[in-house]
């Protein structure tokens, strides 16, 4: 579904950031990416939601090589790819209902469809009392709530979540983990960034592990498993 | 809760927050002084255009034959009258009768009027033409000279030219005049949509992440523009109806040329058609500048 061959990064003339990235992710696998500051994760999530193009090798998503596309023929593949941001990056104009809905209201569902599943979803991430407030009246919390809801309500087959659990209590976190694991079963692929031991000890999924730029594979229920094919 | 926290649903409809006063208001009155100038030029044009008309009107297709005063003029009137008779082009030659003569002159005399019957007034020919041409013109002197030297054409061939050229000068200029206008507009709106589109770029960063297609990104600003220029399109109509009103208020005090012959219907449906056109004007320039600074994002 999603691979990874021999791929390179490099901002302008600078070293490669990413260095012969090589790997494969199921339908509906779960993964990890972890590594320490300045690894590149941020790079490689970048790669993945089609914000940019390798400077060599190949992406291959949902069966479509990526080099060879044009902008017009990524658009449908983007829709298809939910992202959380570090940074939220939400729109501070928009209430949150309208954040939650832009991905809908971009793929041209009726209103009264983005009505009822904003709701739905805005309810069960305990923001229904929220639904007209700006971001900047939101806690960090309340924020990345919002970032995640935004990210999973167009069903997407490929979520990427940039450390999703940062700003939130134990308890909230644990709730967010739970809806994503839940979009997993329904066969969205999962890879999420994280630093956070907790959610890497409590979920024990695949790990693909930056550092330097070059990527390993690490599966905790496999410890023999630490290189070759993530899925 | 205070509003100010609360989303305010009217501007839903921008994802990019266009609303946001960030120094692009200021079309609005560029486009209402465009439109001001644009409609200024048309009718100043059309104006002109209609005096013009007026002024030169039923001279276009005619001429005068001025015969000397003399013993043999009625004799020489009658040949020159047969003799254009001929000429296919000649309408009609009418002979002006004394009185005809008395009236013509009578402003340069002063109260001397009575005095008309001693003075040894000229025979004049008014020659009508179906269509004015250098060479119906020239058979006329031909066939004139012919029969005398002394006889006198005036086809009003100087002033007339000259009016003509005036007329069609001043329309040139106008056509000129609207049509920096609507490149001048245009060229500002291209720039305010791409500092616009500078000012937002993470957010439409964001939206092509999140699969946005460009022609949904560029309805967003389109509808923006297409509302700026709304407003100001009214504001410039407005204040050219002001305008004219002062016009026509001042007109008997100050004598400003306005013809009060009405106006051909396309005049009018021309005048009409300014704001519409640089309604659309900015709406196309918006479309098309957003489509092509998309295209350069990867």
């Amino acid at each position: 579904m999603i691979r990874f061959e021999h791929v390179g990064l490099r901002y302008g003339i600078g070293p490669e950031v990413l260095a012969d990235i090589s790997f494969t992710l199921k339908p509906g696998s779960f993964h990890f990416l972890c590594g320490p500051s300045g690894a590149g994760k941020t790079s490689l999530m970048s790669l993945l939601y089609l914000g940019r193009k390798p400077t060599r090798g190949l992406i291959n998503m949902f069966d479509d090589d990526v080099g060879s596309l044009t902008r017009t023929e990524l658009v449908p593949l983007r829709q298809q790819i939910g992202v959380v941001f570090q940074d939220f990056r939400l729109l501070n104009h928009l209430s949150a209902f309208d954040n939650v809905a832009l991905p809908l209201r971009i793929c041209g569902r009726p209103e009264s469809e983005i009505k009822s599943h904003v709701h739905e979803l805005l309810e069960w991430v305990g923001l229904g009392d929220c639904m007209n407030r700006l971001p900047a009246t939101l806690s960090g919390g309340q924020q990345q709530r919002i970032a995640v809801a935004r990210a999973v309500i167009a069903r997407p087959r490929l979520l990427l979540a940039d450390e999703p659990t940062g700003n939130l209590d134990d308890e909230i976190g644990m709730k967010l983990m739970s809806l994503i694991e839940q979009l997993n079963r329904m066969g969205t692929t999962i890879v999420i960034a994280t630093h956070n031991l907790n959610i890497l000890e409590q979920f024990r999924y695949p790990r693909l592990v930056l550092n330097h730029g070059q990527l390993r594979v690490f599966d905790p229920q496999d410890e023999t498993n630490f290189d070759g094919d993530a899925a | 809760m205070n509003s100010i926290f609360i989303h305010k649903s009217k501007d839903a409809h921008y994802d990019i927050p266009l609303h946001q006063k960030l120094g692009t208001e200021f079309l609005i009155m560029l486009l209402a002084l465009m439109t001001l100038l644009c409609l200024l030029a048309t009718s100043t044009s059309m104006v002109l255009g209609k005096a013009l008309s007026q002024w030169t009107s039923g001279l276009e297709n005619s001429l005068t034959i001025e015969i000397p005063a003399g013993n043999n003029a009625p004799a020489l009137a009658t040949s020159i009258e047969r003799a254009l008779g001929e000429i296919d082009n000649v309408k009609r030659a009418t002979r002006l009768n004394r009185d005809d003569i008395s009236g013509l002159i009578a402003p340069w005399l002063g109260g001397l009027e009575s005095q008309l019957g001693d003075l040894p007034l000229p025979t004049l020919i008014q020659v009508d033409l179906r269509i004015r041409d250098a060479e119906t013109i020239a058979t006329i002197r031909k066939t004139i000279t012919n029969l005398s030297d002394d006889v006198r054409i005036d086809a009003y061939e100087t002033w007339l030219t000259d009016l003509m050229r005036l007329t069609t000068t001043i329309r040139l200029v106008a056509l000129a005049l609207l049509i920096i206008i609507l490149v001048i507009t245009a060229m500002t709106i291209a720039g305010a949509v791409r500092s616009r589109m500078a000012i937002h770029h993470e957010e439409l960063r964001l939206l092509h992440i999140m699969g946005a297609e460009d022609r949904y990104i560029a309805k967003q600003f389109r509808n923006y523009i297409l509302r700026l220029s709304l407003r100001g399109v009214v504001v410039g109509s407005c204040a050219f109806v002001l305008l004219l009103v002062l016009f026509f208020i001042l007109k008997p005090q100050t004598g400003l040329l306005i013809p009060t012959d009405h106006h051909s219907l396309a005049s009018y449906a021309f005048i009409a058609a300014v704001p519409f056109i640089l309604i659309i004007l900015s709406f196309l320039t918006a479309q098309n500048t957003v489509m092509r600074v998309l295209r350069a994002m990867p």
